[in-house]
């Protein structure tokens, strides 16, 4: 015979105030969130050129004949990106926005079957090498298939 | 024992006053709450907007016309380094007859031991201070309302501005 429940008033309006509540802290919520994903942006961005300009630092410095080989990712923060070398860094773009990586001066030549320029593809995996050219350090940058 | 008749419910006197008494104080502190409430909602949107603003600095991670001038002008900016948010003070300079809403100047302390010189400096300081109010105008969704600065920012009872920040 247990048709009939009760349900305090105090609980109601207790729910009632947590909604409300719950309403108001949507909008923090949702910016805290956008915030988080933006901040993983930058910092996988940043980590990106960072690393491309690191290896070809570790080529550089390790002399003649030295070579590394480097894949880069599909995307960066879930994200499509561009990348390019010259003399004096490497340079990420992502969402109208760029970072630039040092390296120590040095020659830049790149060879690649999609152009233009010193561009590098998301997805792609290169081989830097050093080799003397005419007396002088180049880092040949050139795309694998 | 089984109870014959129980049709009709009795609720004490004092339940009725207490709950009568609590709904006449409630109405008349829900103005105040609200406005504490907006209150809160601004500061904390400005933390998020300070912090993001700290983290594009840190990555060194600009948007491209930022990053063409730094790079001809400000070239140590390009470079990552370590900046803090410390506290956002928020001070009320009253009610603004312009605006007809009450006045609230945002300050940021920021630690960022890697900067010195003040041109870098400035140019850090302005971003937070933007996306501080950026991030107010989203919140309250007031963007169209206000410039392409986001200055001031509006929230229905409050406008915002940014002075200086402080770098410690």
């Amino acid at each position: 015979m247990d048709e009939e429940g009760h349900l305090s008033v105090e609980f109601i309006i207790t729910i009632l105030v947590m909604i409300l509540m719950g309403m108001g802290m949507v909008d923090i919520v949702s910016e805290r969130m956008d915030l988080a994903y933006e901040a993983e942006k930058l910092s996988e961005a940043r980590f990106l050129a960072e690393k491309v300009a690191s290896n070809i630092n570790k080529v550089n410095s390790a002399g003649n004949g030295h070579e590394i080989k480097i894949t880069l990712p599909e995307k960066v923060g879930k994200s499509s990106y561009l990348l390019w070398v010259n003399s004096s860094g490497v340079y990420v773009e992502q969402g109208g926005r760029k970072g630039k990586a040092v390296i120590y001066p040095v020659n830049i030549w790149f060879n690649a079957s999609y152009g233009p320029g010193y561009r590098m593809m998301p997805g792609k995996t290169y081989r830097l090498l050093n080799k003397m050219n005419n007396g002088k350090t180049v880092i040949y940058i050139i795309n694998v298939k | 024992m089984v109870l014959l008749n129980d049709f009709k419910g009795q609720l004490a006197i004092e339940y009725i006053f207490w709950l009568g008494l609590s709904f006449i104080v409630i109405l008349s502190m829900v103005n105040m709450a609200m406005d504490s409430d907006e209150l809160n909602m601004a500061i904390t949107a400005a933390r998020s907007g300070a912090i993001e603003g700290a983290n594009m600095n840190s990555f060194a991670v600009f948007p491209e016309k930022s990053f063409s001038e730094y790079e001809n002008h400000k070239e140590r900016i390009n470079f990552p380094s370590s900046i803090r948010i410390l506290k956002i003070d928020a001070i009320n300079c009253g009610f603004n007859n312009s605006y007809q809403k009450t006045k609230i100047q945002l300050i940021a302390h920021v630690s960022a031991p890697g900067i010195i010189q003040k041109t870098y400096k400035d140019s850090l300081g302005s971003r937070i201070n933007y996306y501080m109010r950026r991030s107010i105008s989203k919140v309250f969704r007031t963007e169209n309302i206000t410039n392409s600065f986001h200055n001031p920012a509006f929230s229905p009872k409050y406008v915002f501005t940014t002075a200086d920040v402080r770098w410690v």
